[in-house]
């Protein structure tokens, strides 16, 4: 089903602390060695969690690791597989500079809790996720679209909506 | 005058010790002012404002043409010049911009994604502001290099010395009225029917409306 | 607390009245709740055709007199679907569309695209095409630091340095240009490498006016940074403190002048950043003061990095050797059988890079720039993930403009140095 394999081991450039604490959480590792690439190109060490345990990896990593800058935050779409949003964020120490990417699964419809208390930055960035995908937060203050109108009907980067949008008098 | 094209139909009768005087037509002399003093709006809404931008500084001193005093206030501006991509989010601020400017009004598509859409041929993008207000030049190029801009303005100049809407303007015995351009956008990007007024009642040229919208039809892109 | 008629008469009053919905201002698609009562409140838009959003940013602004209550960002208004075309075209399609990202520093975000699609393929560019990246990242760096800067000043009150630095920008302009064809939509990198080579002569010009450059800051200093009128309008104005400027993920200059030295050049290097000698300025009160001094030493610091890079230039191929990823040279393209057929393939869509997932950074001159790329194989990545510096730095606007004059958010925009086409994609 996935195209990127999946190991209980972290990979080395990881901290003992850090992978001990992530892996009580049920983190699984990704492992690009299946994928056929050399693995220096693939140096940031990855790791998907249980939704349930999305809030607590983040709490975990920020008060007792030092991940404190929240860089980026999106989702991917895979129409074909059963939950069908991956949730991945990348956060930094910002004092060792260790880069994690974290990553999360939710279905069409189903609610992702929402890093809001943890990341400020993380308010516009999952308003980002629900205007483009239709993932709604769980515990976010103000979830709106931001970049399309309020009204708009659509969810542009969901792989089923066409590049020039439908609009009616293009047609 | 040192202004050779404005005085084409200027009699001018300085061979008095007692002062000079001119004789023209009062058009003459209102299209030679608003020539030479068109206030921009310069709605820079991406990579074209940085254009426009360097073509007001110092190298290209687009104040040489009397142009140099942009206003940010619609109701203080004579050109509204769009500079870059329109979304449809964006659309809805550009002819509310434009329903506020005074006659006479002139408008400049400047680029490609004004003119047409450009590159961005994707779902929040207008494919040409012209779908939403008429445009009076279009400056091709992404970006256009300053020295197209000033082409543009100069060849504007020439479009308002011919103007006639002012004569017209006192046949009619009133100044001429704009009714309003598109308004209504809904969220999936459709246009409602063009409110614009009737190409009798759009006295500048180049104003008038295309086709499609005189009859009060949506203008259909033909693709 | 006199009731009034309605509750008199109601059937069955209740002890207190049941307080009244707050009141809403209706501020076009933002509906804004104003706490108690609205008193001399009042609501005013800022945008998005204002000079001094610098493009098409809208803030929503709640005002009492000369002072900000509430400020809410409104952005979207250039939203182009970048990710979208990203995801359609495939990676060497999108470089020129990135162009038009942060259209201030165009070769620096065509660097970000080329550094993670190389990633994503696993190659890695020559080193004299690395030299030549960081060379044209600098000088990008320079550019719109100085736009920033003239437009910074500017819309605070100084006319002056706006055509002083936009002077600069033109010769800067003029190097682009005899680079790559373009003054700023470069699309100079390629996936592998950079499109043409630079020239002794283009090299020895650029070095020369890097040596001149510092002696033109010093100038522009001396109009502004010991000036009166400008160390009152900013200083103490805009203030960001550490742990606010780490929770907001600020980065950049913004993140710097508030007193952490992140700096993905040296955290990360890439390009070969560390091979060269450079300091990163970091402020220490974190305002809109500290922001711009951040901003004119990084422009020092630049043309540093970029003489060090035209000295150490090495020679050798600008393209990447690993024809099933990188276009070959066109006039290769038209006279070599094999070169035609690797050109044929990659333009229809022939190309397949390993499966997996990238997160590629850069430091722009707005802050971390970067992709996450996740790739399924095919020309075109399944998911690319833009990250853009100035949607995040502006959300902080909400933090820091509330409890200052009006006029004062003109001097925190400029100094947070936002760039529309970057923060909607």
């Amino acid at each position: 089903m996935s195209s990127i394999g999946y190991t209980n081991d972290a990979p080395p450039t990881v901290k003992t602390a850090v992978a001990y604490a992530l892996s009580a959480l049920g983190a699984r590792w990704c492992d690009y060695a299946a994928t056929g690439a050399a693995p220096r190109f693939r140096a940031t060490p990855a790791a998907l969690l249980e939704k349930a345990r999305w809030v607590e990896a983040f709490a975990t990593l920020k008060k007792e690791h030092g991940f404190d800058l929240l860089l980026d935050h999106s989702a991917v779409d895979y129409p074909d597989r059963t939950p069908r949003f991956t949730v991945v964020a990348v956060v930094e120490n910002s004092t060792t500079h260790d880069v994690l990417l974290l990553k999360t699964r939710v279905a069409d419809g189903e609610a992702c809790p929402s890093l809001t208390p943890l990341f400020r930055s993380a308010d516009w960035a999952e308003r980002e996720t629900y205007d483009m995908f239709g993932i709604p937060f769980e515990g976010h203050p103000e979830l709106t679209r931001i970049y399309m109108p309020q009204d708009y009907d659509g969810w542009p980067l969901r792989k089923d909506f066409p590049m020039e949008g439908h609009l009616k008098f293009r047609d | 005058m040192a202004d050779s094209a404005a005085t084409a139909d200027v009699v001018s009768a300085t061979g008095s010790t007692e002062g000079g005087f001119l004789l023209s037509t009062l058009q003459s002399m209102v299209n030679w002012c608003r020539k030479n003093s068109v206030w921009p709006l310069p709605l820079g809404l991406s990579c074209c404002g940085i254009e426009f931008m360097a073509t007001a500084c110092s190298r290209y001193d687009m104040s040489r043409f009397g142009m140099e005093v942009a206003r940010f206030s619609p109701r203080q501006a004579d050109l509204l010049l769009v500079a870059g991509t329109l979304t449809y989010k964006m659309a809805q601020v550009m002819t509310r911009l434009y329903d506020q400017m005074a006659e006479p009004r002139w408008v400049i598509a400047m680029g490609a994604c004004a003119s047409s859409g450009g590159m961005f041929r994707s779902y929040p993008v207008v494919q040409g502001i012209d779908e939403f207000i008429p445009v009076d030049f279009y400056i091709p190029g992404c970006p256009p290099r300053p020295d197209a801009v000033l082409n543009c303005l100069l060849q504007l100049q020439k479009k308002i010395e011919r103007d006639r809407s002012y004569r017209l303007a006192l046949d009619a015995g009133d100044a001429p009225v704009a009714k309003g351009g598109l308004v209504a956008v809904s969220g999936r990007g459709e246009m409602a029917a063009p409110a614009l007024a009737q190409a009798a009642d759009r006295y500048v040229e180049g104003a008038r409306p295309k086709a499609g919208v005189e009859t009060g039809t949506p203008p259909v892109r033909q693709r | 607390m006199v009731p009034d008629a309605a509750t008199k008469n109601d059937p069955a009053p209740s002890p207190a009245p049941a307080r009244a919905a707050p009141p809403t201002v209706d501020a076009g698609e933002i509906r804004l709740e104003v706490e108690g009562e609205i008193g001399e409140r009042m609501v005013l838009n800022m945008g998005p055709s204002h000079p001094s959003t610098h493009g098409v940013l809208r803030i929503v602004l709640e005002v009492d007199g000369e002072r900000i209550c509430k400020a809410t960002p409104d952005v979207g208004y250039l939203h182009r679907g970048m990710e979208k075309i990203g995801e359609t075209l495939g990676y060497h399609r999108f470089i020129p569309y990135t162009d038009r990202l942060d259209y201030l520093a165009p070769l620096s975000n065509n660097c970000a695209i080329a550094l993670a699609a190389e990633k994503v393929c696993g190659i890695e560019a020559p080193p004299r095409a690395n030299a030549l990246r960081v060379v044209v990242c600098e000088l990008a760096r320079i550019s719109s630091h100085l736009l920033g800067l003239g437009a910074y000043s500017m819309d605070v009150g100084a006319m002056t340095v706006f055509l002083y630095t936009f002077t600069e920008r033109e010769t800067l302009y003029n190097f682009f240009e005899f680079l790559t064809g373009a003054r700023f939509t470069t699309s100079y990198t390629r996936v592998g490498g950079v499109a043409r080579d630079a020239d002794a002569g283009w090299l020895a010009e650029v070095r020369a006016f890097c040596e001149g450059l510092p002696k033109k800051v010093d100038e522009w200093e001396e109009l502004l940074t010991r000036n009166r009128i400008w160390m009152l309008r900013n200083e103490g104005v805009g203030i960001i403190d550490r742990a606010t400027a780490l929770s907001y993920g600020l980065t950049g200059p913004c993140l710097r002048g508030s007193g952490v030295g992140y700096d993905t050049r040296k955290d990360h290097p890439y390009f070969g950043y560390e091979q060269y000698d450079f300091d990163v300025p970091v402020g220490t009160r974190g305002d809109a003061y500290d922001r711009y001094l951040v901003r004119l030493e990084e422009v020092r610091q630049s043309a540093r990095i970029v003489i060090q890079a035209i000295d150490k230039m090495p020679k050798g191929p600008i393209l990447a050797d690993a024809p099933k990823f990188v276009l070959p040279e066109k006039t290769r393209v038209l006279t070599g059988m094999e070169e035609l057929i690797h050109q044929f393939m990659l333009i229809t869509g022939e190309m397949n890079p390993p499966k997996g997932e990238v997160v590629s950074y850069i430091e722009n001159p707005k802050g971390v720039h970067g992709y996450y790329v996740r790739s399924e194989g095919g020309a075109a990545p399944w998911r690319l993930k833009m990250r853009a510096p100035s949607f995040v730095n502006l959300q902080v606007l909400k933090e820091i403009l509330p409890g200052r004059m009006l006029s004062d958010s003109v001097a925190v925009l400029g100094s947070l140095d936002f760039v529309m086409g970057e923060c909607d994609k």
